[in-house]
């Protein structure tokens, strides 16, 4: 059985190697008591599949994910989201099939904020230059002082960005910026949602102008 | 629109420092401690190495989930920040903060450090500096912590005596609820009654309260206000102890990240150069019905994939066979794995790491520890060299292409012959695998000995750092074939090891010095510097080398004389008189050798049930033991229980 879920990663959890999650949804499904699908093979792994990576210290408001259970029901997905070490929410569970998860991950959404705010001007120029070390720009717009912008291919790192902009002298380093992920989807219209299995309908789309503050 | 990342004032430095999720928190089963109406005792519970390392260890996970139990206590956990976080918090003037509730260590009644190796003890040091809690016991005020120490190092305490108001000698299950209902019943009172009181728990031992007299091995205790000798104290029976259903479950990777079940502890082998078989005697085992309702527990609560059965040597215990038995169908279920860390070198022993492991990864680690029958003899290491033939042909003839074998330089007695038997021993093992592959292959490690106290070598000279580097060339030049690998330990760090190991209270000035002159981390390789300890000794004055090179006479003063592990000097002694003879000593569960703990054997063995006597007459005449891991090697302290 194939469940995508959406989950956000805030607050120091944000620091949390992209390579750990795997393990940490696993082990919280178990505490959950979900029997895990695992891979075939010598050494059989739980079968899950993440969104593109973030680097350590970009939180993330809505990322997909896809994990293999035995058994699901609506109990199951409560207890699953108790069962979360701090940071971590699953905010929405649905049983899927059809295209893999990663083919409907084609855009990313940030929002970045400097702590010097009188580059951001910059940093939109570097993000508009086509060298930010992204995929293609598809929107960007400042909102008080931070700027939201999209991009295609997301598995391009948001870290090359961060190596663009202290390259550029824009930051001088990680401690410098403050970068999120709005979420990972498609684009429709003039926002990014994330397509979560057509039968049940549920889609959270994120408007890029108008994003809320922490859900 | 704001987001509360953006005001967490901590933010900017874990954006900066490498693996910053050391220092975030937030695991599972890591709570913030919820205020009580009498106020809470508030405990942190100090580890002084990484996180990585602290977590693994699980003296913690068992005094985390017991303080959690203790009415009115409030716990939480704190670990020795690597050197650029010091760098990070020292310039932002924040003090150093427990990961549940981000409290200043300051702010705790207690600080309980454990003392797992002599080479972390800089680093219990710069946990107190950056806590804001002044370095010695004499110039704590009323309003520091009180800062307490388990582990073993609280059986040589001297060398950390000016830094740690009160050592807890034992077993932490039965230590830590005393103490902290004893600091209950005082709390408001004055520092030095709180100590005293401390100093009334058995097995507590308050340094403030004693005097010192100068002896031929430095400075013993000889007398003091408070009960001496301070006698280990242990929990009788494991099955009627605490013992945890929960854990803290780490979201990163750390050294070793399993659930883990304690099977027992104690250990009857006798191997003279081990202090932990020493000093955890009795032998106490936990009921197999036991280990697999704390199995079943643990996975249950942790969402872990992998439960260790973890002892001084696993396959000593007596019901192993049942209890693999019985977790069979609770494992599979789970799609979790076993792991057994320390297995015996047999055929039972490869066949056991077989059915564990079903893909070969790395190879199987055997320790015979010497390479001579005779020097085996000596150490009490009871393996013929066809015991590690037969193990060796069987671990390649299962299909493992790689064994690691560790060895010791620098025993008491030994000769160039029994270094070449090293060599020649490896070579030997390394054909019986080409008979099976040609891929075979043999990683020889070859660790400096260190004779620790509470071990029949304690009286005992350590070999110098010329003598152990002269020692590890000539193996490594005598290394021409390619398949096999060898590697020696630097003896710098063996040396300090040594001294801290054996040293008595003047040591507590060259520690400090040392760190003052910027000794951190000195167990790891990529920052211990030997040359900061020979100016923190030639500056304090302290002579290291009478500490580990000198043989001391019978009835010489130790520096660790008053505290007392449970097994008799004159046994330690007799140990070491059939050493030097070569005589071997039989595991004890055939025949009482008399070491002190007699009537707690006795006792146990009566109580245990389920056929522990029966089982304890077949194994005594059974093959020789070796332990073993199956798990890759690494250069960090073991896992040990207790605190």
């Amino acid at each position: 059985m194939r469940l995508r879920f959406l989950f956000s990663k805030r607050g120091r959890a944000a620091f949390l190697p992209h390579v750990e999650l795997p393990k940490v949804f696993a082990r919280s499904l178990r505490r959950a008591g979900v029997l895990l699908c695992h891979t075939e093979g010598f050494s059989p792994r739980p079968k899950i599949s993440l969104g593109p990576a973030l680097p350590m210290g970009v939180p993330a408001l809505a990322e997909p994910g896809e994990i293999w259970v035995e058994k699901w029901n609506q109990e199951t997905s409560d207890r699953w989201k108790n069962c979360l070490p701090e940071g971590v929410s699953v905010l929405a569970v649905q049983e899927v099939s059809g295209p893999a998860l990663h083919t409907l991950c084609e855009l990313a959404a940030y929002r970045l904020r400097l702590r010097n705010p009188e580059r951001l001007d910059d940093a939109e120029r570097l993000l508009q230059s086509g060298e930010s070390g992204l995929g293609a720009l598809k929107e960007c717009c400042r909102k008080a002082e931070a700027l939201f912008f999209s991009v295609e291919t997301p598995e391009k790192g948001v870290g090359n960005l961060v190596k663009a902009l202290i390259g550029a002298e824009i930051a001088a380093g990680w401690d410098d910026l403050f970068l999120l992920r709005l979420c990972v989807g498609r684009s429709e219209g003039d926002s990014v949602s994330f397509d979560f299995g057509e039968e049940c309908g549920i889609s959270l789309p994120f408007p890029l102008v108008n994003v809320g503050g922490a859900p | 629109m704001v987001f509360s990342e953006e005001s967490d004032d901590l933010w900017r430095i874990l954006a900066r420092v490498r693996k910053p999720s050391r220092y975030t928190g937030g695991e599972w089963g890591a709570r913030i401690p919820s205020e009580t109406s009498g106020g809470l005792l508030r405990l942190c519970l100090a580890f002084p190495d990484v996180y990585e390392v602290g977590m693994s260890y699980v003296g913690f996970q068992i005094l985390y989930a017991l303080a959690e139990t203790l009415p009115g206590v409030g716990v939480e956990r704190c670990y020795c920040p690597w050197t650029d976080m010091e760098r990070e918090l020292a310039a932002s003037g924040r003090p150093l903060f427990s990961l549940e509730g981000r409290r200043p260590l300051k702010e705790f009644h207690v600080l309980g450090f454990t003392l797992q190796y002599e080479l972390t003890y800089t680093n219990v040091l710069t946990m107190l500096h950056l806590g804001g809690i002044p370095l010695r016991s004499v110039e704590r005020g009323e309003d520091d912590p009180l800062v307490v120490a388990g582990g073993p190092g609280a059986l040589t305490p001297e060398p950390m005596s000016p830094f740690i108001d009160a050592f807890c000698v034992g077993d932490g299950e039965i230590l830590l609820p005393e103490i902290l209902e004893c600091l209950r019943a005082v709390k408001g009172a004055s520092r030095e009654e709180r100590l005293r009181q401390l100093a009334s728990v058995p097995g507590v031992y308050v340094p403030a309260f004693v005097t010192y007299t100068p002896g031929p091995s430095g400075f013993f205790v000889s007398g003091g206000s408070t009960p001496l000798p301070v006698e280990r104290r242990f929990v009788p029976d494991l099955d009627k102890s605490f013992a945890p259903e929960t854990m803290v479950v780490p979201s990163t990777e750390i050294v070793h990240d399993r659930a883990v079940v304690e099977i027992f502890r104690g250990c009857t082998r006798g191997c003279r150069f081990c202090q932990a078989g020493m000093v955890h005697r009795p032998l106490r085992e936990r009921a197999p019905g036991s280990v697999e309702h704390l199995v079943e527990k643990l996975l249950d609560a942790s969402g872990c994939e992998e439960v260790g059965l973890m002892s001084l040597a696993t396959c000593d215990y007596s019901h192993l066979s049942a209890v693999l038995d019985r977790l069979c169908p609770l494992l599979k279920g789970r799609h979790a794995s076993l792991s057994l860390p320390s297995l015996r070198m047999d055929a039972f022993s490869v066949a056991l790491a077989d059915s564990l492991e079903p893909l070969r990864r790395g190879g199987l680690t055997f320790a015979p520890e010497a390479g001579t029958a005779r020097l085996r003899a000596v150490i009490n290491k009871g393996i013929s060299e066809e015991d590690m033939e037969n193990t060796v042909d069987e671990t390649f003839r299962r299909g493992w292409e790689r064994v690691k074998l560790y060895f010791m330089m620098g025993l008491p007695t030994e000769t160039t012959e029994d270094l070449e038997g090293i060599l020649s021993v490896s070579k030997r093992l390394l054909a019986i695998g080409r008979r099976h592959t040609k891929r075979a292959q043999m990683a020889i490690s070859v660790a400096g000995f260190v004779p620790k106290a509470h071990t029949p070598f304690q009286w005992d000279s350590q070999a110098t750092m010329e003598e152990l580097r002269e020692k590890g060339r000539f193996l490594k030049s005598r290394t021409t074939d390619k398949r096999i690998t060898l590697s020696y330990h630097e003896p710098e760090q063996t040396f300090l090891e040594g001294v801290l190991g054996r040293g008595d209270s003047r040591l507590g000035d060259v520690v400090e010095r040392a760190w003052r002159l910027g000794a951190r981390f000195d167990g790891w390789g990529e920052s211990f510097d030997f040359g900061i300890w020979r100016r923190a000794f030639e500056e304090t004055g302290v002579d290291p080398f009478p500490v580990v090179l000198r043989e001391r006479g019978q009835n010489e003063p130790f520096p660790w004389d008053h505290i007392r592990s449970g097994v008799r000097r004159e046994f330690l002694w007799k140990e070491r008189e059939r050493s030097r003879e070569a005589l071997f000593t039989p595991d004890c569960r055939g025949a009482c050798t008399g070491c002190g703990f007699e009537r707690h054997c006795l006792r146990a063995r009566g109580s245990a049930g389920e056929s522990l006597d029966g089982d304890c007459v077949k194994r005594s005449s059974c093959d020789h033991p070796l332990p073993v891991s199956s798990g890759p090697a690494r250069e960090i302290p073991q896992e040990k229980g207790g605190a």
